[in-house]
């Protein structure tokens, strides 16, 4: 493991990554999200508040367009045009019923306050007689009258003024005004003067919203300000609006930062060379786009805690049979290998390793028993190696004969006997040791024959034919004892002729081979298949040390391609090879 | 196992207490949308003109600040009485902000302490009051506007005279103010003599009265001084009425339909017309910046605009003498 890493559970892991994915998605969406609204709110209230100012655009130029008209037809009107050039002493003051009847019609929203045309020949044509004109002011030098004057006929909208010509009259309106001109003589006949009532254009652009606190004005060409709900605060100085920006926008938006960002909106109505323009409040638009935040932040926070019941429940999905399989694995740690793999999950991967952990489970068992078996099998084996060490049915029989051979008074025969049994007995202990030179084996195996040639006399004959080049090699001791017992008891002893054994040894490329060849009774097929492996304890009541327990002596000794093999033929005798390697040095000698 | 679910148990409940918190910011902050205002001018009267557009500025600056406002006053500039309750009411109401024009430099004092008491801000607009710190004027500097009137007067009456002033309120705070700035100004002048000041009592009539007595009184008279518009109207219509058009200079404060005439028929020469509608609106605007806990000068100068007859139609100035569009 990595330095400074710290160990985690599976399941802390598994919850963590998918925690941070969870969350990584939501703050990506999120992220998106509020790009997306906000690009999409700036997008909207620009073409929200230029729809809203093209419209109330409309609304001033068709109401100001009308009383173009409106003008137009009374600038030619006879009568109008007769009055002017009457020539009156002073000035006369005249009610005319033409001016009434035109402002009547065409004063639908009530928004013309008075038509007054005044002559240069000093003839006042009035709407009405309700109000009264001053006589001790000069119109001549007001902006309309000059403006008209020098627009030469044409139409001219003013800047909002009183009504500083009228007495006692305190009405705030603009005016639309056009000279009269005489169509022969070029000369100037008067001006006509149409005040529309200021407070309808405000209130036209008053009832405009441009969210809470957004608002409307109207700008001419000369970049003077004709209506702004603030004018107060620009003539103070207090407020001040980007003239110069929105002369220069002609149409269309913009944002300008002041404190605030305000998104200015302008729009030019070619007609009268107004300039309409709207001011909002940026961030009430984005107003609205706090509540989405809201919602999109409270949707979060559920995704959030979703996931965080999601993440739980897969990593605990995922972690558990692990862990189960961890818990079984610290009990077959502690030895328990009987623990039963019973793990529920659907996870081919899991299924699969507790599956081979089972298969595992059951080998080592398996192999755990056959170890134990081969222990006690080598144990018994040892124990009758012992037996046969001091076999006592033997022992007794050789004395015996050695009694019998006293009572005779063959001496001769007693001292050899006696001192072949004593050699086999010295022989058979060895000092201990289970691995002996081959050339002591021989030995103990002549010992053997002596004596029971002794007690069979005739009737046992044997040779022994061993390579002394093999005499070096090492064998397991007592090997060859057993297989000439075999022979002599069961293949010659019940036999009415002679018997013979012979013993043969040579080597045979890394193997020595040695042999025990009788002309005994000889054996069935069955006799020598089973002769190896049948069981143990069956050879034990028999008593003699088994063939099968030399067979295995040799295995465990030097491995499973090593032991005895047997040649037979019924009534003709057996054959038994033991095959051992050549080997002169033993380790780790049991 | 256990572990985990208590570990997201406690993120769980976090996230819960994170939700609120914001929640509750939120509606704090809808509520702080939401500052009470309460304005109390002189006079709520609709003819008060003065009055009228100082509540227009106030409403404009409450829509900007997104604040909510309150008006609330007696009808007549003297009813002291009226204006104590109107504010009383305003302290029960619990208003963030309060802004009174003071009827009274003195009658207030316990009220207002009361209500800074209750950590409600208070300013005063246009007439202020004596003897209270920590309190905030939005107001025409009358003093300095006196001043500027006197000085034009007295250029005007080259060979020296006569003078007089006619003043409305005894005891108000703009009154107190403009005959401080009219008699510092008058000592700077030696060849004119100043005679003792009349007040009118604020009506228009009590002017005409008081001017024509004082007309009788002195009849040497060169100049008059008006403090105020119901003052300035009644001595333009004495003067005209008896026919001393061009005979006597007068200058005034405020204006009004006669006075602007009396400036096109040479009555009166100049006159000193305040900003109440800035005075509304910066009244409020700093209202919420003391709320706010921004420190400001105690004193805010509205400004003022000098007009004769050649600057009567300028249209900057059309908007200061006809603030209400009709």
């Amino acid at each position: 493991m990595k330095k400074g890493l710290k160990t985690r559970t599976l399941r802390e892991k598994i919850f963590s990554y998918f925690f941070t994915l969870i969350m990584s998605i939501i703050l990506i969406l999120d992220g998106f999200f509020l790009y997306k609204i906000t690009t999409v709110t700036e997008k909207n209230a620009h073409s929200y508040s230029y729809e809203i100012i093209k419209q109330l655009g409309r609304n001033v130029e068709s109401y100001v367009e009308y009383m173009k008209q409106v003008s137009w037809v009374l600038s030619q009107d006879s009568e109008i045009r007769s009055m002017l050039k009457k020539e009156v002493i002073g000035e006369l003051v005249y009610e005319m019923p033409t001016l009434e009847q035109f402002k009547m019609n065409a004063n639908i929203a009530n928004d013309i306050e008075s038509i007054i045309v005044f002559g240069t020949n000093g003839v006042r044509l009035v709407d009405n007689d309700q109000y009264k004109i001053k006589n001790y002011i000069n119109v001549e030098e007001m902006d309309w009258y000059k403006e008209a004057i020098h627009a030469n006929g044409n139409f001219v909208v003013s800047l909002s003024h009183i009504q500083n010509y009228i007495e006692n009259n305190d009405t705030w309106v603009f005016s639309v005004s056009r000279s009269i001109i005489d169509k022969k003589t070029k000369e100037v006949l008067g001006v006509m003067l149409i005040d529309m009532s200021y407070k309808k254009l405000a209130d036209i652009c008053n009832q405009i919203t441009l969210g809470n606190t957004g608002y409307v004005y109207i700008m001419s060409q000369n970049k003077d300000i004709i209506y702004h709900p603030q004018q107060q605060l620009i003539y103070s100085g207090l407020k001040s609006e980007n003239l110069t920006s929105v002369q220069q926008k002609v149409e269309g938006s913009f944002m300008e930062k002041e404190d605030k960002t305000k998104l200015v909106t302008v729009h030019t109505l070619p007609e009268i060379g107004w300039t309409v323009v709207g001011v909002s409040y940026f961030n009430e638009f984005m107003l609205s786009m706090t509540n989405i935040l809201l919602t999109i932040g409270v949707i979060s926070l559920i995704c959030v805690v979703l996931s965080l019941i999601v993440a739980g429940q897969i990593s605990q999905e995922i972690s558990k049979p692990i862990l189960e399989l961890e818990d079984i694995m610290s009990q077959v740690e502690k030895g328990d290998l009987s623990v039963n793999i019973d793990i529920e999950t659907n996870t081919k991967e899991i299924q699969n390793l507790s599956g081979s952990l089972h298969t595992m489970l059951w080998e080592i068992r398996a192999l755990l028993r056959k170890i134990k078996e081969n222990e006690t099998d080598l144990r018994k084996s040892e124990l009758k190696v012992l037996q046969a060490q001091i076999n006592p049915h033997f022992l007794y029989n050789a004395l015996d004969t050695i009694i019998w051979l006293g009572e005779r008074k063959e001496n001769d025969k007693v001292v050899l006997m006696t001192s072949a049994l004593a050699k086999y007995f010295r022989l058979s202990l060895s000092k201990g040791a289970e691995v002996i030179p081959l050339f002591n084996e021989i030995e103990h195996i002549k010992y053997y024959l002596q004596i029971q040639k002794i007690r069979y006399e005739e009737k046992l004959n044997y040779s022994i034919r061993i390579d002394p080049n093999i005499y070096e090699y090492l064998t397991v001791k007592i090997i060859l004892q057993p297989l000439v017992e075999n022979a002599i008891y069961h293949g010659i002893k019940d036999k009415d002729e002679e018997g013979f054994i012979f013993i043969e040894g040579h080597k045979e490329g890394d193997n020595v081979i040695l042999s025990v060849q009788d002309n005994g009774k000889g054996m069935t097929k069955e006799q020598m298949e089973t002769i190896l492996t049948r069981p143990i304890s069956l050879a034990i009541t028999k008593g003699g040390v088994a063939i099968k327990n030399v067979h295995q002596r040799i295995q465990v000794y030097f491995g499973q391609e090593y032991g005895l093999s047997y040649q037979s033929e019924l009534g003709k005798g057996t054959k038994v090879t033991v095959t051992i390697p050549a080997l002169t040095e033993w380790e780790g000698g049991k | 196992m256990k572990k985990i679910k208590k570990w997201m148990i406690v993120v769980a409940a976090i996230l819960i207490i994170l939700v609120n918190i914001i929640g509750f910011k939120w509606v704090e902050f809808k509520e702080k949308g939401s500052i009470k205002i309460v304005l109390i001018p002189k006079s709520v009267s609709s003819d008060f003109e003065f009055w009228q557009t100082v509540m227009q500025g106030a409403e404009l600056a409450a829509k900007e600040e997104n604040a909510i406002l309150e008006v609330k006053g007696a009808l007549l500039e003297k009813d002291i009485e009226t204006q104590k309750q109107a504010l009383k009411e305003a302290i029960d109401e619990k208003a963030d902000v309060i802004i009174i024009a003071a009827a009274d430099t003195k009658a207030l004092i316990e009220l207002i302490e009361e209500a800074q008491a209750k950590k409600i801000t208070v300013l005063t607009v246009d007439s202020k009051t004596e003897g209270i710190e920590n309190i905030q004027h939005v107001a025409t500097n009358n003093i300095e506007a006196a001043r500027a009137l006197t000085q034009y007067m007295a250029s005007a009456i080259e060979e020296g005279g006569e003078v007089a002033m006619v003043s409305f309120v005894e005891g108000t705070g703009t009154a107190k103010e403009r005959e401080q700035g009219y008699k510092e100004e008058m000592q700077r002048h030696p060849f004119l003599k100043m005679h003792p000041t009349v007040y009118c009592e604020g009506t228009v009539q009590g002017s005409y009265k008081v001017t024509k007595e004082l007309l009788k009184k002195y009849p040497n008279l060169k100049g008059i001084i008006g403090a105020n518009q119901q003052s300035t109207d009644g001595i333009c219509d004495a003067v005209q009425e008896l026919g001393l058009t061009g005979k006597i200079k007068v200058v005034g404060f405020d204006s009004s339909n006669t006075i602007i005439y009396a400036l096109e028929k040479d009555v009166i020469d100049a006159i000193i017309v305040q900003k109440p509608f800035n005075m509304g609106y910066l009244a409020v605007k700093n209202g919420l910046e003391v709320y706010r806990g921004k420190k400001i000068p105690e004193f805010i100068d509205t400004g003022y605009k000098f007009i004769d007859k050649e600057t009567l139609y300028l249209i900057e100035n059309q908007k200061l003498l006809y603030p209400i569009i009709k």
